[in-house]
């Protein structure tokens, strides 16, 4: 019983990773470029390899943000950050 | 580091100051306590019976086998007699079609696995595997009568 | 700090730490292996390896582990810092490798899947001395697996700085699965009480240093009292207490913020670089530009912007100097705003 279910559980992961692969190798040579700015600007062959592996592993991620028309990575959250944010975004409410 | 992360990390610090010390002690506890059996589960006084149920020889006498019928499960002791050539050594219990890796007969001189209680031991062989030439080195099968 | 991106940017620095480190692996495992065969001359060579490897990895991640703290409490420590991702994917590869031969080696013989029987060929999760080490090590592998293959820098970007951080903590998860590992695999067979206390100095010595350094680090978190006029500036410091073309650190509105004096001026920023949240206020003004201390991304020091074409920035601060005193308002600008910098006030000057 329990080894059926380990069984099951690294089926289920590797099919998510087999998507993910497929995912991955279109993201790579298309997609990257799309999301952000920087490899627009250049993206070596050995850039595109090394992202390949964790592109496997978070693709639901990167295939909302592309399917979104994201062009840009998300600002960071960090406390003056966020109070900047909101300070400007009370300014312009204001104006 | 920002400032929430500073703070993550401290909590952190005090989960492992905690956690990785007591990792350390149960794993001293498990040295200590002996290979092969956990004390909690067999106490020492019922833990080993005073003399085997069941003795053979491997390799030639390099080796003694043991079964100890006890309280808390069947345990298997492996002692060596003389130096193995070949050190790195799988134990294994094959019972029925099933073959179940016990541990690892490395450089120590004496060696005791615990039996899960659902096997049947009854024919059951216990397999000597050598790591280093992929081929069994001596086999020993228990009574039938084993419970 | 870059013009697109490439596999690894490399430069003269980065070389020499890269071949330092393939050097001392390279020594260590020649080390391990030579001797094994000497002490042990009837040991397995199958074993022999995957110890060398095993071994290598893990003293090589109490020294990734070491290297934060330290370059914490001693300035001298931060060269070490600069290129240690490449130590961790270094030691993830010594993992990996590690991680394959035990699981050939163990479990590719049988006619179960080697994956499942790692996990169904021992379920002795009742006991001490047979309890299951070897899924420990294969958690802890995963986890070392998602650190190295976000180490790029376009995963910081991606994920961004924070979450990338607190992924990048997993490295402490990790180092519990293996103390784990270790300490229910290897040393229930190898009883030697030295073998312990090696790993039982290691770790303590970790939690030490990390105890040290967050000593340290605490008395600027918790800075207070600051006077505070009628408009709501905060009077942190004297202008003279700021060493020239260099920062000083203060804890304002829920962060740090790095205060600046350079060219006979003052002006304060966030002091979180944007590439990995590195100290700004640790670094130098060079060329008029705020540098950090970990991989030299620039900032101008007015506007809290890289110089063009590079786009980072940090939030900025209004600020004043008045006889002599920095007042800094807490409410940070968005990032990039140009704030007219302080002018120092030159002794015997109006």
């Amino acid at each position: 019983m329990f080894e059926q279910l380990v069984n099951w559980i690294f089926v289920a992961v590797g099919g998510y990773l087999a998507l993910g692969l497929g995912f991955a190798v279109v993201f790579v040579l298309r997609g990257v470029r799309e999301l952000d700015p920087t490899a627009r600007e250049r993206a070596s062959v050995g850039f595109r390899l090394a992202i390949l592996p964790a592109s496997t592993v978070f693709w639901p991620l990167l295939l909302r943000r592309w399917l979104s028309g994201q062009h840009e990575p998300p600002e960071e959250c960090s406390p003056h950050r966020c109070a900047a944010c909101s300070a400007s975004c009370e300014q312009k409410d204001v104006v | 580091m920002i400032g929430p992360k500073r703070t993550m990390h401290r909590r952190m610090w005090w989960g492992a100051a905690f956690t990785f010390p007591a990792i350390l002690i149960l794993a001293w506890m498990g040295r200590e306590e002996g290979p092969g059996y956990s004390g909690e589960t067999l106490p020492a006084a019922a833990a080993m019976k005073a003399s085997p149920d069941e003795t053979w020889m491997f390799l030639e006498g390099a080796m003694s086998g043991a079964l100890f019928l006890t309280d808390g499960g069947p345990v298997l002791e492996l002692q060596r007699i003389r130096p193995l050539k070949k050190p790195d050594v799988l134990v294994y219990l094959d019972h029925g079609e099933k073959s179940l890796l016990l541990g690892e007969v490395g450089t120590q001189p004496h060696r005791r696995f615990a039996v899960p209680g659902t096997v049947d031991l009854g024919g059951a062989t216990v397999r000597l595997y050598s790591l280093a030439h992929y081929e069994t080195l001596d086999t020993h099968t228990l009574n039938e009568e084993t419970p | 700090m870059s013009h697109g991106y490439q596999f690894v940017g490399w430069n003269r620095q980065k070389k020499l730490y890269d071949l330092t480190l393939l050097g001392a692996v390279l020594s260590y495992l020649l080390l391990f292996i030579v001797g094994s065969i000497v002490l042990h001359p009837d040991a397995v060579i199958d074993m022999i390896i995957l110890r060398a490897l095993g071994t290598c990895a893990f003293v090589l991640l109490h020294v990734i582990l070491a290297i934060g703290p330290l370059a914490r409490l001693d300035r001298r420590w931060l060269p070490l810092l600069y290129n240690r991702r490449h130590m961790g994917v270094t030691m993830f590869t010594l993992a990996l490798l590690h991680g394959l031969l035990s699981l050939l080696t163990y479990h590719g013989f049988g006619d179960t899947h080697p994956l499942v029987s790692l996990f169904t060929s021992n379920t002795r999760y009742d006991s001490l001395s047979q309890f299951p080490f070897q899924p420990l090590g294969f958690f802890a592998l995963i986890l070392l697996f998602l650190m190295a293959a976000t180490s790029h820098d376009f995963w910081l970007a991606t994920l961004t700085p924070p979450i990338w951080k607190t992924l990048h903590m997993g490295v402490y998860v990790a180092y519990g699965l293996l103390l784990g590992h270790v300490g229910f695999g290897f040393l229930q067979t190898e009883t030697h009480p030295a073998l312990f206390g090696l790993l039982a100095a290691g770790c303590l010595t970790l939690l030490a240093l990390h105890l040290a350094a967050a000593g340290k680090e605490t008395k600027l978190d918790t800075q207070d009292g600051f006077q505070q006029d009628g408009e709501g500036y905060l009077k942190l410091c004297e202008v003279l207490e700021i060493p020239n073309n260099r920062g000083r650190m203060f804890f304002v509105g829920g962060d740090r913020i790095a205060v600046f004096r350079y060219d006979g001026r003052v002006s304060a920023i966030s002091n979180a670089c944007q590439h990995q949240n590195g100290p700004l206020g640790e670094g130098r003004v060079i060329d008029g530009l705020v540098t950090c201390p970990w991989h030299g991304f620039q900032y101008d020091p007015a506007t809290g912007a890289s110089p063009p074409p590079f786009t980072e920035k940090v939030p900025t601060f209004n600020l004043k100097v008045l006889n002599g005193s920095v007042w800094v308002h807490p409410n940070p600008n968005p990032p990039g705003t140009y704030v007219n910098p302080g002018l120092v006030e030159e002794p015997g000057h109006a």
